[in-house]
């Protein structure tokens, strides 16, 4: 799945290990999902997306 | 480190200590002692700080992030299955006598190590396929 989480996380001027805290997750998921290496679960989806004020299709769309 | 993992160590550190205490004990009073009773108790009692670190494990799965649980419980279920594998293996190997001369009671008392073992092993190739995939 592709995302668009680097490019939000940049425009708010965020390091990886401010969203990790910010989601409550570890810096190394953050990693992950932003690499395409692993998607995150419905719930995570949904509070990243909330926390960018985007819908979830907006961020995330499958390959 | 993460509020998740100072949280392990706080219990999973004492428990690990509790085990070597008790452990120490019991290979310095076993061999001192006649009581079956005695023995039995000296015997369990590190099982009790085993089931501490147990606990301490099971509660940092449930609490750590969602990709942190799933290489956790990924790295379990593959350790079970090779240590299975490889105990079961090694029993037969035994029973047909192509192995001899390995006490039963270290076959049995290296398992849970082992397991533990394999699971760092495992969970560790599993962090690092993820960090270079």
């Amino acid at each position: 799945m592709k995302n668009q989480v680097r490019d939000l996380r940049g425009e708010h001027g965020w390091s990886q290990a401010d969203l990790a805290e910010r989601l409550d997750v570890s810096r190394q998921t953050v990693n992950a999902i932003e690499t395409g290496k692993y998607d995150p679960s419905l719930p995570l989806a949904f509070k990243i997306a909330r926390l960018f004020g985007r819908s979830i299709e907006v961020i995330f769309e499958p390959d | 480190m993460r509020p998740v993992h100072k949280r392990y160590l706080r219990r999973f550190l004492p428990a690990m200590g509790g085990y070597v205490a008790l452990i120490g004990l019991y290979g310095w009073l076993v061999p001192r002692t006649e009581s079956v009773a005695l023995r039995a108790l000296l015997a369990m009692l590190p099982m009790l700080p085993v089931l501490l670190a147990i606990r301490a494990v099971a509660l940092v799965i449930r609490e750590q992030d969602e990709l942190e649980r799933q290489t956790d419980l990924q790295a379990l279920a593959m350790a079970a299955v090779l240590i299975s594998c490889g105990f079961l293996s090694f029993g037969l190997l035994l029973s047909a006598g192509v192995v001899r001369g390995v006490p039963a009671e270290w076959v049995a008392l290296l398992v849970l190590p082992c397991f533990f073992w394999v699971f760092g092993l495992t969970k560790l190739v599993l962090v690092l396929r993820l960090r270079v995939r």
